[in-house]
């Protein structure tokens, strides 16, 4: 079943031209996209692509200005539905330092339900079953600033699962980590897929696609490719035109096997890939 | 620590083509306070000119400390630290002599642009040290030049309106222009796209093979660290673990990844075909390098 439909989805930034007179500059451009539920869809373009502008039109935080963006069967263009749809997508952006709105954790996560008017006693509830998810329930009574990056995304998650959202958007959340801090994030990110939760993850990390169901590639505000990771990470000349690149594991299985060695394309471990070129090289 | 502890380094004897040189570095952050937090333990270490020194460890382990004693941001508060043959242990050095020989990059740097043109924001350093107006567009014109911009198109830009990658090219003109001996630079790469991140790396080994300036970079990616520096500095609980060239260093997959760092995909590769004899020569690093080397045993092998 599909949770969201973007249908010929243009939207463009007010800019100024040269002359000073007021002109428009693309955030995207024509895009149609399907999300199905329950998936884990990666979104990769260079800076300026026009990632997080779709990201942002998939939650009515940016309103096409034509076409038509549907959650769950709701445009986000009728301002009724907005709440509705902001309670199914939740948003993670990149630097947990902006993200933050109170001084305690297991406030800062009570921060979106008390905003819908949820129960006191089922905000509690809520909150410590987010907290749980992501594994950080024993700092619910800590200060945001002692955690760590990784810890402190991981509270921002929480605070979007306190809303029960169906859709988890994470942009670029990712970025400014340590590794310890990616993988904690990833970890979670995976784990609520696992449970249901369908992931849009936006990420210049390429090895984070890897893992993916499928991948959109963008380019000047336009959807160039969807694919799955293998299928892309096949198209060197599509990576190259948007500076993308495989991770090196993958970029050397693949000339490896275009050399007649004996081994899976799409190795991305790099020990094992090692033991079979062994193997290819004893023969 | 007591004042009787503190030793004097009026004999110490700096290695001739070191570039930084610190001696029993030692860094307590609020000391005397039930927050006291020893964050740099005992630290040598010599980082000899023209080298491209790697810093690694994970968050909290004090790489970012020991930088910041580099340009005297960070006051010595015991132990000996000489920068290009200036002692910065002393209780006055002269900050301006020492900050105009060395460069430093911070996390993020475009977010420290504030100027209304780029050709202003590149000129503020230069300002600050006294260079004349017109000398210092020539000099903000070489180090825009040099990170790659086309200096008569963006000179009159508000540096908020360009990209990502140009903004964090801009900052680091600004460093630049200062034509710096020793740049320091704190995860360069972070948060750029993979575009980003070659151009700034390029134009870092470019600064370093051609020009010699001495780079130190901290990093959190393996393989960027692998890819480019001649020496990796692990920095863990304040001290320094391992101090080997990245090859070497790689090769301690298990300890690597007991400190919660990665092993570089190319040197998890190498390091399994070494497990089973087949040698590949130290200085393959990158993919294509690495594929070539493999090509050359397999031509070995079928002779």
């Amino acid at each position: 079943m599909e949770i969201i439909r973007l249908d010929n989805v243009s939207y463009y930034y007010k800019a100024y031209n040269d002359d000073g007179t007021v002109g428009s500059a693309v955030g995207v451009e024509g895009v149609t996209l399907s999300i199905e539920e329950g998936s884990f869809v990666a979104l990769v373009g260079h800076n300026g692509c026009g990632k997080s502008t779709l990201a942002k039109l998939m939650n009515g935080l940016l309103i096409p200005k034509s076409g038509t963006v549907t959650v769950n069967g709701l445009n986000t263009a009728d301002r009724d539905n907005i709440f509705e749809i902001r309670k199914n997508v939740g948003m993670v952006f990149q630097n947990p330092d902006n993200q933050m709105v109170a001084s305690i954790v297991e406030e800062d996560v009570a921060f979106g339900p008390e905003n819908l008017g949820v129960p006191q006693p089922e905000i509690v509830e809520r909150v410590y079953e987010a907290l749980e998810q992501v594994g950080m329930a024993e700092y619910a009574k800590s200060s945001p600033h002692r955690l760590s990056g990784g810890q402190k995304q991981r509270i921002a998650i929480a605070g979007a699962l306190a809303i029960r959202p169906r859709v988890l958007v994470l942009d670029e959340s990712t970025a400014m980590l340590d590794p310890l801090g990616r993988r904690e994030v990833l970890d979670v990110a995976h784990k609520l897929n696992v449970g249901g939760m369908t992931v849009v993850l936006i990420t210049h990390f390429m090895e984070e696609v890897l893992d993916c169901d499928s991948v959109v590639v963008m380019d000047n505000g336009h959807v160039v490719r969807v694919g799955t990771p293998g299928e892309i990470f096949e198209d060197s000349s599509l990576l190259g035109n948007v500076g993308l690149k495989a991770p090196r594991t993958i970029a050397l299985a693949q000339k490896l096997a275009d050399a007649g060695f004996d081994v899976p394309r799409d190795q991305r471990d790099a020990g094992k890939l090692g033991g079979d070129v062994c193997q290819s090289l004893k023969k | 620590m007591s004042k009787s502890e503190k030793v004097t380094y009026s004999s110490v004897t700096v290695p001739e083509n070191a570039a930084i040189f610190a001696q029993n570095l030692d860094f307590t952050y609020n000391p005397k306070s039930p927050f006291a937090k020893r964050a740099l333990k005992d630290v040598t270490v010599t980082v000899n000119k023209g080298e491209f020194v790697a810093i690694v460890g994970h968050t909290g382990s004090g790489k970012t400390t020991f930088v910041q004693h580099l340009n005297a941001l960070i006051r010595v508060q015991k132990g000996y630290l000489n920068v290009l043959g200036q002692d910065i242990s002393i209780k006055k050095p002269d900050l301006k002599a020492l900050r105009q020989k060395i460069g430093m990059v911070f996390q993020y740097p475009e977010y420290q642009l504030f100027a209304d043109t780029v050709l202003a924001d590149v000129c503020f350093g230069l300002k600050n040290f006294g260079v004349d107006k017109d000398k210092r567009e020539q000099m903000a014109k070489d180090a825009l030049e040099l990170v790659g911009l086309e200096f008569d198109k963006i000179k009159e830009k508000s540096p908020f309106d360009l990209s990502g990658g140009e903004k964090r090219r801009v900052a680091l003109a600004g460093v630049l222009a200062m034509k710096p001996q020793i740049l320091v630079m704190d995860e360069p790469t972070a948060g750029l796209d993979p575009r980003g991140k070659t151009e700034i790396l390029t134009l870092v080994k470019k600064l370093n093979r051609e020009n010699g300036v001495t780079v130190i970079m901290v990093s959190h990616d393996m393989n960027e660290v692998y890819e480019n520096a001649d020496r990796v500095l692990v920095f863990g609980d304040g001290a320094i673990v391992y101090d080997r060239t990245p090859r070497e260093l790689f090769k301690l997959e298990k300890e690597i990844e007991a400190m919660n760092l990665e092993v570089p995909s190319m040197a998890a590769f190498c390091n399994e075909l070494e497990r089973r004899g087949f040698v590949i020569d130290e200085n393959c690093k990158t993919v294509d390098e690495v594929f070539a080397a493999v090509m050359a045993l397999k031509e070995a092998s079928d002779v």
